[in-house]
């Protein structure tokens, strides 16, 4: 790689970031004066468009032209700006992972988003859009895999395990719910509300079928749960087809996704952990998605699923990784308002709302019973947090924590010892030589072990 | 090793940064009413003391693989920074902090920072040319 050299344009999908508004700014009034078939009027918004499309494009184009990039010896330079020019310089010996995007749109136009995600904290990844060619070269050059030998490839009952492992409800809602506010923006309050009367009619509809179950108000709830989840699998199950991940010398390869086909390389040199996390999902299903995290980058999916009797094909992708074994600690003076509080407001604010609502409300105690069962689920994660919540090193220098967080138990194997320490005592945990620890690792994520034992904290070894 | 603790210069001005903002508050209280000033006056002074004895117990050490750094009067807090894992020093000093030859270092590792107030310039310039690579 010392001699070779790589330069060209960015994809001219690019300008597409200086006109994308102007685009559906000019197409509204076109689609409105189109819908109300006033040909004079559409005469008129079609010439006001085209200038100002125009304009815009003419703008984008030179924006485009002064647009470059350089891969030079030990460097990638990115090039970018007309009036305000910008040089972003990235040492290419400090890149921890390089993830390539096809979404559909940018594969019809033969381009590929490039993220460049570095091993320090700033700048903590550096985007542009390349040609097809261009991105895989470079993919190919900062990251090379020269053996594609697949350690995991899902494929019948263990796919749609895996599909349901990644689908995240959370953040679908919060998407769905975006989705419909830039929808009702774009498309005017009109058009929005017909769209939203629309999808509530036919909830409705469902929500019917499954009162013939369940009471009314849990009715309701079940339902739109259940849509989400429906739209978050039917999301999850386009991102994770045709996935697959393997190891090539120092690089892990994945790649994957129908609609996004997307491909990530990660340097195992710069992997701070492998966290399996313990979701209640991943209770029901008995194995655990597994994430990475190198440097910056933390991947958006799992890589992997785990189970008992898995390590060894985990071990084969991620050299050094452990698997955290659950320490039973001492629990004689272990702090229980601080594991329990949380979880102890939720389930007695949410039993005293719904006794109250026995009393008063009769026809609302049934959903009153979700906080309910929420809090009894938190109280449970808590519990498992003050059995089993530690941090310990192994001779290899590798540091096992396990944490929770809200519902999920986190079994992390920290596999970099760069990470620094700090331990809080407040006058009662000091009492009884105890501390909370925060591990501050090098991608700025903190991870909090609680109450853990003084000369626990002490005994990780930072040096040597 | 090198041990560090704040000196009493930094401790002075910082007292006086505290106080500050304090004092330019103060008459925008006292004009709503006297005692309202009085009780704003006394709580600024209590925090301020607070915060000095804060910086007070401030106490750490350099050697070659570690940084540490403890402090705390009521919540006890404790650093440990690998050396390895520094990336770069700022030594701050206003020019009242280059009179009363004192400053603050602010230490950057990957994933965070840490900082040191109330140092002397000596003890300051010796830390920060320690951990970018000099000799102990």
């Amino acid at each position: 790689m010392s001699q070779f050299r790589l330069e060209g344009k960015l994809h001219i999908v690019y300008i597409l970031k200086y006109i994308r508004y102007g685009i559906f700014l000019s197409l509204l009034p076109l689609l409105r004066v189109l819908l109300s078939w006033d040909l004079q009027a559409l005469l008129l918004a079609l010439w006001q468009d085209a200038a100002i499309l125009l304009g815009m494009l003419v703008l984008a184009i030179a924006i485009w032209r002064q647009s470059s990039f350089r891969l030079e010896e030990d460097t990638f330079v990115l090039c970018q700006g007309l009036f305000f020019r910008r040089k972003i310089t990235v040492r290419t010996s400090q890149l921890a992972a390089v993830v390539l995007h096809r979404p559909l749109y940018l594969r019809v136009l033969g381009g590929t988003r490039v993220e460049l995600h570095s091993a320090t904290c700033q700048p903590r990844v550096v985007q542009c859009h390349l040609s097809k060619r261009h991105a895989a070269l470079l993919a190919e050059v900062l990251m090379p895999v020269e053996q594609d030998a697949v350690l995991y490839a899902p494929s019948g009952a263990e796919r749609v395990r895996f599909t349901m492992l990644s689908a995240n409800i959370l953040t679908t809602a919060a998407l769905v719910l975006f989705s419909a506010r830039q929808t009702e923006k774009i498309l005017g309050e009109d058009v929005g509300q017909l769209l939203g009367q629309l999808a509530l009619d036919n909830l409705n509809r469902l929500e019917q079928l499954v009162e013939l179950i369940l009471p009314a108000g849990i009715a309701w709830v079940a339902t739109l749960v259940f849509t989400l989840w429906g739209i978050a699998l039917f999301f999850s199950l386009l991102s994770t087809s045709h996935f697959r991940v393997g190891r090539s010398g120092g690089i892990i390869h994945a790649k994957g996704g129908i609609l996004n086909h997307s491909e990530q390389r990660i340097a195992l040199a710069f992997l701070t952990y492998c966290d399996v996390r313990i979701t209640p999902v991943a209770r029901l299903m008995r194995c655990a998605p597994v994430y990475l995290q190198a440097g910056s980058y933390t991947t958006p999916l799992p890589l992997f699923m785990y189970k008992k009797g898995r390590e060894g094909l985990l071990q084969a992708l991620v050299p050094g990784f452990c698997e955290v074994k659950k320490k039973s600690q001492r629990l004689l003076d272990r702090s229980l308002p601080q594991f329990f509080w949380k979880g102890g407001v939720v389930f007695l604010l949410s039993i005293a709302l719904w006794a109250v609502s026995v009393w008063k409300l009769p026809q609302w105690s049934m959903m009153l019973l979700i906080p309910v069962v929420l809090g009894v689920g938190l109280l449970a994660v808590s519990l498992e947090g003050w059995l089993w919540e530690s941090i310990f090193q192994l001779s290899a220098g590798v540091t096992c924590a396990c944490y929770t967080k809200a519902f999920t138990r986190h079994e992390c194997c920290i596999l970099t010892q760069d990470f620094c320490l700090q331990t809080m005592q407040t006058p009662f945990t000091q009492q009884v030589a105890r501390c909370n620890l925060t591990l501050f690792l090098p991608s700025g994520e903190k991870l909090l072990i609680r109450n853990l034992k003084q000369y626990e904290a002490h005994k990780i070894r930072l040096t040597g | 090793m090198i041990r560090f603790s704040p000196c009493s210069a930094g401790l002075h001005l910082a007292t006086l940064w505290c106080l500050c903002p304090g004092l330019v508050l103060f008459p925008f209280v006292f004009w709503q009413s006297a005692t309202a000033g009085a009780v704003f006056a006394l709580l600024w002074v209590i925090v301020t003391l607070l915060v000095r004895m804060h910086l007070a117990s401030i106490r750490g050490s350099l050697t070659l693989g570690e940084l540490r750094m403890e402090q705390g009067l009521v919540f006890y807090f404790s650093h440990r920074v690998p050396t390895r894992h520094i990336t770069g020093t700022l030594e701050l000093q206003s020019p009242l902090g280059r009179l009363a030859k004192c400053g603050m270092l602010v230490v950057y590792f990957r994933g965070g920072f840490v900082l040191i107030p109330c140092l002397s310039s000596q003890q300051m310039h010796q830390l920060s040319t320690v951990m970018q690579g000099g000799q102990l």
